[in-house]
């Protein structure tokens, strides 16, 4: 008797719960220009720390930090990233800026702080429900693009005209607001 | 009569395919070449004359020296020789090489490449 009173109970709380989502999402609607709240990018990226295999966690790069693997890491960056991260990493493009969530500013300590092996691993298998896909590549290529990603806070004015060569992205200094609806908070 | 014609179209695209073998490897390419005459020639660069000024071309074992649709050594390079180089260049303005063509080389830009 106590039993299916607690079960009534924890079903009525669900179904209300259920019930003040559906009124909230009908109400709101969706709109993927908006910034995800922080408590949802808290719990995304905790979630994203927590799925990534201790090993290659903890694996430094292999790729010895070369002017030249740095500057072909550079080169593939251009092709192939800089299209949503922007060529100098801070994610103010047409594209990046409008993904959800946005493309991060990789300059800043969000993606600075993590480690080589997990900068590696998002490059060769995306995040799920981001813009961000599964690149796969040889491994000799996604550890040079990692050593790039390092050299994105203190890239020289020369480089992005180099890269700019490349993809015709422009140098993205990084004040172009694609979003003003968006506050970027990192 | 049909047969000759599935014959010719099979020797036909195996022509193609080893063409696209023996040309330029495309997946080398990122951006446009920098063009210039070879102003003097060293053990492991040149220094090519281009329209902007005078830059730095330096190779290694994975350089690719071609001449035309032929693969030729790096001796076949000498003074004077109108070259196109596609490679990395490095924040100093060196070029390290990934591929020497001599001549106009074919159209090859960056969107023929992608290697991921």
């Amino acid at each position: 008797m106590r039993l299916s009173k607690t079960i009534i109970v924890i079903a009525v709380i669900f179904i209300v719960c259920f019930a003040g989502i559906a009124l909230f999402v009908r109400g709101h609607g969706f709109s993927a220009r908006e910034e995800p709240s922080s408590a949802e990018t808290y719990v995304a990226r905790k979630l994203r720390s927590f799925a990534i295999p201790a090993d290659i966690r903890q694996a430094s790069n292999p790729v010895e930090p070369t002017e030249l693997a740095i500057a072909e890491g550079r080169d593939h960056f251009a092709d192939h990233c800089a299209v949503c991260h922007a060529n100098n990493g801070s994610g103010q493009t047409e594209m990046g800026g409008n993904l959800y969530p946005p493309a991060p500013d990789m300059r800043t300590p969000v993606t600075q702080n993590l480690s080589d092996g997990e900068l590696f691993y998002i490059i060769r298998n995306g995040v799920p429900f981001t813009g961000m896909p599964g690149w796969g590549g040889e491994d000799s290529e996604n550890w040079k693009l990692v050593l790039f990603i390092r050299h994105l806070p203190k890239i020289l004015p020369v480089e992005l005209e180099f890269m700019d060569e490349i993809n015709h992205l422009g140098t993205g200094q990084g004040t172009t607001k694609t979003n003003p609806e968006r506050e970027r908070k990192e | 009569m049909s047969i000759r014609k599935y014959a010719v179209a099979a020797l036909l695209a195996l022509a193609g395919s080893v063409s696209m073998l023996t040309a330029h490897d495309a997946a080398k390419h990122k951006g446009t070449p920098t063009q210039g005459q070879i102003a003097s020639v060293a053990v492991d660069s040149f220094q090519v004359k281009t329209a902007t000024g005078t830059v730095k071309v330096s190779f290694n074992k994975d350089t690719k020296f071609e001449h035309g649709d032929d693969v030729v050594d790096k001796t076949h390079f000498t003074k004077g020789a109108k070259i196109s180089v596609f490679g990395t260049k490095l924040p100093s303005g060196e070029i390290v090489a990934k591929e020497i063509l001599m001549g106009n080389p074919k159209a090859a830009t960056a969107k023929d490449e992608h290697k991921h």
